[in-house]
């Protein structure tokens, strides 16, 4: 079913939680809505749902306006991050509740509840009461639920927030398998943007409750449209830095903090030549090299922390750190001095002011 | 292990004696209350004969229960508590939940009010609830089953005083689960009202059933409200005051022992009552949590 938001403002007394959002939904999409706490992405999700009513603009499932229709009138299902299981009542009528509700009869609820319990893993679990349940088999009953009314569109509001980091990983997989096995539009809000990155066909941006950019997960990675996306996607985060852009020779080159000048392979509007502007680079394209060239930078190791695959280093460089990823076996220490040079076609800008990238608009 | 364990038995042994010792005069005065039921005349603690003799047991203080006059009056208290559960029960969730949930002007002011009438002794209130049920009494159909010398009345009039309580209990426990559990019986296809019903309701039992056993133990047991707005005599009367009746008769000494049998049988259902439910009256002061307004 495709689900389109259109210029949607929501308001709590004087504060604007949502701010004229439109979004389009494609059917069978897996929409994230990624965001830090209070940016409104779950606010958006609940009036989605039918829970807040907005302030002004339209929400339309497949064709048919429901701004204003009940939450049972939506066919849809949602999972919360606190389970928001019905504790005094089993596993088993948790899950069909919703047809109970319906008046269906008992075989068909003992079929589609065996169904989704199959398709879940929770078979044996039936008759246990939900306090009885681990936080993940809690989540996959809450999962289940929301599966057994054939919702046409899923909601998820941080559904694995709750659960440790190894279940995370593998409920991450399993939520993807079964909405790509079952084919349900969903919109997965979380703060996670490895959730987002792995999960969704494309993610939403929101920051204050105003809709930053709506495209698929790498190119959220690789070509960030606001300085906010550049810094809150991507682990460890992008180095920024105030810098300009300026033309030498022919080519193009960004000052760094200690005013080495690094080359820059990317066409920029040669309007923000020399005027201060904001730059950033990812960590893994900054690379260490044994020489000092001309277009290299030197700093000292002020910190190393051990990542695991890679090492993660800060540099001091002038008045800034760099941070930037080193591998193993290199085996830099704290306080050795090196070399490092970003990956020319990297390079990010953004303006100073309205932190909109100088490289690319998408929306 | 063992030297360890020692002086925590030691321990609970010391506070089980400061205990028995607080308490001797409570057990006393029900030793007294349930001796003095089956003897002639007491004497202290000791039951004696007319003639001042140990023993004189009798059954014959409990000769009441055979009067009309005291089933009507045990009725009449039933129909009292049962009336006041009901009513504290019903508006109190209900108001507890909307204040639990919805913001709406006057929210904070609402508690804050039902908050010092809970601390307002009702006493105070008496004269002027005293003009009410009378002006109650003047409507027409109103007046049989409200106002100034009906049970009706008297359950108004203690429902009403009871609700601060249950209100701010109730919000307790109403705020006490989450919202998403709500949410999600909303979007599973419940109406508000289905919503309250199948799902909050059950929810905040634990809350109900201490607000109901309370209730139902203060309508019971009550005396001023009762005393001030029945009239007395055959069928305007509860327990209590067809006990205080007793007491205050100008023309026979009073009968202590006969009193005393009074209270024993008005007294009984509520040592049942407590009995199977102190558990959940503990939650009254445990399992709510008092939110904030």
């Amino acid at each position: 079913m495709d689900v389109s938001i259109n210029n949607l403002t929501k308001k709590f007394g004087n504060v604007t939680a949502v701010n004229n959002f439109s979004l389009e939904i494609k059917s069978g999409e897996f929409v994230a809505f990624l965001g830090p706490s209070g940016c409104g992405k779950t606010t958006t999700l609940l009036t989605v749902a039918g829970i807040y009513k907005p302030n002004s603009g339209s929400i339309v499932f497949g064709g048919k306006d429901v701004t204003f229709a009940q939450p049972k009138d939506r066919n849809i299902g949602m999972v919360f991050q606190s389970y928001a299981l019905y504790p005094h009542m089993s596993v088993y009528e948790n899950i069909v509740f919703s047809m109970k509700l319906k008046k269906a009869s008992e075989e068909d609820k003992k079929k589609a509840a065996q169904e989704v319990a199959d398709l879940l893993g929770i078979g044996h679990l039936l008759e246990r009461k939900p306090g009885e349940l681990s936080g993940g088999q809690q989540q996959r009953v809450a999962l289940g639920r929301a599966l057994v009314k054939k919702p046409q569109l899923l909601l998820f509001d941080e559904p694995l927030s709750n659960l440790d980091a190894r279940l995370r990983i593998s409920m991450r997989t399993e939520i993807k398998r079964i909405q790509k096995e079952l084919g349900i539009t969903c919109i997965y809000v979380t703060h996670d943007q490895i959730e987002a990155m792995t999960m969704a066909d494309k993610v939403a941006v929101l920051k204050d409750g105003l809709l930053q950019t709506f495209q698929p997960p790498i190119e959220l990675h690789t070509h960030p449209c606001t300085e906010f996306i550049g810094s809150f996607v991507g682990n460890p985060p992008m180095n920024l830095f105030n810098s300009k852009v300026v033309e030498k020779d022919g080519d193009i080159f960004t000052i760094l903090p200690d005013k080495s000048m690094m080359k820059v392979n990317k066409i920029v509007d040669p309007k923000v030549y020399n005027k201060e502007l904001r730059v950033g680079i990812r960590p893994e394209d900054i690379e260490i090299v044994d020489k000092g060239t001309a277009d290299s930078s030197t700093g000292i190791v002020s910190l190393f922390e051990p990542l695991g695959r890679d090492n993660l280093v800060n540099v001091r460089c002038g008045n800034k750190t760099i941070q930037l990823l080193s591998s193993p076996k290199a085996g830099i220490e704290i306080g050795d001095t090196i070399n490092f040079k970003a990956v020319d076609t990297q390079w990010q800008f953004f303006d100073l002011e309205s932190g909109k990238s100088l490289l690319w608009h998408t929306k | 292990m063992k030297n360890k364990k020692q002086p925590i038995e030691l321990n609970k042994i010391i506070i089980f004696i400061v205990l028995l010792i607080l308490s001797i005069p409570i057990i006393l005065g029900y030793l007294w209350l349930i001796i003095s039921t089956f003897a002639e005349v007491t004497h202290g603690l000791l039951p004696v004969d007319r003639n001042g003799n140990f023993g004189g047991f009798t059954l014959e203080n409990w000769n009441f229960i055979f009067e009309k006059e005291v089933w009507l009056a045990t009725w009449n208290t039933l129909l009292l508590a049962l009336f006041m559960t009901v009513g504290v029960v019903a508006v109190s969730s209900l108001a507890g939940y909307a204040l639990s949930r919805i913001k709406f002007n006057g929210r904070k002011e609402f508690l804050s009010l039902t908050l010092v009438l809970h601390a307002f002794p009702s006493i105070t209130l008496l004269i002027a609830i005293y003009f009410v049920l009378k002006f109650f009494s003047g409507i027409p159909v109103l007046k049989l089953f409200m106002g100034y010398n009906t049970i009706g009345g008297v359950v108004l009039v203690s429902l009403a005083m009871q609700l601060p309580l249950g209100i701010w209990l109730m919000k307790g426990f109403f705020d006490g689960v989450s919202w998403d559990v709500e949410r999600a019986a909303l979007i599973d296809g419940c109406s508000r009202f289905r919503t309250f019903w199948n799902i909050m309701f059950p929810l905040v039992r634990p809350g109900i059933a201490a607000l109901s056993i309370f209730s139902f133990m203060t309508g019971w047991s009550s005396f001023i409200i009762p005393y001030t707005f029945l009239s007395g005599g055959a069928g305007h009367e509860v327990i209590s005051t067809y006990l205080n009746s007793m007491m205050s008769s100008d023309t026979i000494s009073i009968n202590y022992n006969l009193l005393a049998a009074v209270g024993l049988f008005q007294l009984i259902p509520i040592l049942i009552f407590y009995f199977f439910n102190q558990n959940y009256l503990m939650k009254i002061f445990s399992g709510g949590t008092h939110g904030g307004v």
